[in-house]
């Protein structure tokens, strides 16, 4: 009997025949590693881009957003936990969409961007690389929204074909990482790291929770690291945790921690920053760093108003603000 | 005219009718599995829907992240 290594994800899976690894959907069939989603997915949306979120790409356009079952993360937070934390055989439904009618459907709906999202489409790598290369080719950009838990070169390989990301950065502690995700800090490092060198578009989240990560000198380093490592202009979302699946103990975070947060952020230099999960807070509008003038105002996921010039750039000063606004 | 009856008439009627609630209970209980076996014989977790991609509703509500 052969055993394959799943070499995606820093897990290293080593998985007997007919087994899968950790994530649910990655096989072993017949000594060669299978992903059995591809092509089929379970959940299949169209979305705001601000939802995913990203707030310096492509403000206000429709994202046509899928995901498989599976992830190599075990969040015990995770707000997905039907889809991620199942493989594709124990789902109730899953539609039949080979990469070409997910790029059709999405181009019919007017969609001008493809998301791989909701579970970590890490697992369903194939059909992201798949889908996005036709995507790429008819004009339409993809988006990958991840945990970030990859290795490098696979992750080189993905990033031709990818426009941006939205990764979670969980917290600046691997013990959290082991204790609350399942996994480890420095692969989700690194692959942060990669996105920028690939010359990916990058924000990156930070889901906030009560007593776990809300260290505000944890916050503090963490955001040094982002302004070293990915620069000062990468946009950082921080989000309100709301208590779910296996961590109903904890109350959702206070909006003055997320508060907090964003004071710290910006004392260390960090332009951008954002409070998600928040309803009408001004934390989600875009403003001019160097005069303040509002570019972008949101309610929600929606797009209130946008005064960015055509190329980007603030009315008043003139400066170019960072993103891929055309 | 009353019949006379002692404690051992009693106790008896009372088992016979535990004996014959039991043979009707259990007798139902074999019928109904083997109804179930017959219905589904390989009976393992049920296989997801499997529905083309146009029958999707892309607009429908959802609470997922990302």
């Amino acid at each position: 009997m052969s055993t394959v290594t799943c070499e995606l994800c820093p897990r290293g899976c080593v998985i007997p025949e007919g087994a899968a690894g950790d994530c649910r959907v990655r096989v072993n069939l017949g000594g060669k590693l299978r992903a059995t989603t591809y092509g089929r997915p379970s959940a299949i949306h169209i979305d705001p881009m601000e939802k995913k979120p990203l707030y310096h790409f492509h403000p206000g356009a429709l994202i046509f957003s899928l995901a498989t079952a599976g992830c190599n993360l075990h969040c015990l937070n995770c707000q997905n936990w039907q889809l991620s934390q199942r493989g594709g055989e124990e789902m109730e439904q899953i539609y039949r969409a080979e990469p070409a009618e997910v790029v059709a459907a999405a181009q019919e709906e007017r969609c001008r961007a493809i998301a791989y999202t909701y579970s970590d489409p890490i697992v369903f790598y194939e059909y992201v690389e798949d889908t996005a290369t036709l995507a790429k080719a008819a004009g339409l950009t993809n988006v990958f929204v991840t945990a970030a838990y990859i290795n490098r070169e696979p992750l080189r390989r993905l990033c031709r074909v990818l426009d941006a990301t939205n990764a979670d950065l969980k917290a600046f502690d691997d013990g959290f990482y082991r204790r609350v995700n399942g996994a480890t800090l420095k692969p989700v490092l690194d692959a942060l790291v990669t996105f920028r060198q690939e010359g990916v578009w990058v924000e990156v989240t930070n889901l906030v929770i009560p007593t776990l990560n809300d260290d505000l000198a944890m916050i503090r380093r963490m955001c040094r690291w982002i302004a070293a490592e990915l620069g000062v202009d990468t946009p950082l979302h921080f989000s309100r945790f709301m208590p779910q699946y296996r961590m109903r103990n904890l109350p959702p975070t206070p909006t003055q921690t997320l508060e907090r947060a964003r004071n710290e952020a910006r004392d260390v230099g960090l332009r951008y920053v954002y409070i998600g999960n928040v309803l009408g807070d001004e934390g989600s509008t875009t403003r001019c760093p160097r005069d303040g003038t509002l570019l972008i105002g949101r309610s929600g996921f929606i797009v209130t108003e946008n005064h960015l010039t055509p190329d980007g750039r603030c009315p008043t000063c003139n400066d170019k603000i960072p993103g891929v606004w055309s | 005219m009353n019949e006379r009856r002692d404690e051992s008439d009693i106790s008896g009627q009372h088992l016979y009718r535990r004996r014959r609630f039991l043979g009707v209970f259990g007798g139902l209980l074999a019928g109904l599995w083997g109804l179930a076996a017959k219905a589904d014989p390989g009976a393992g977790p049920a296989a997801p829907r499997e529905l083309p991609l146009k029958e999707a509703d892309f607009y429908r509500p959802h609470d997922l992240a990302g």
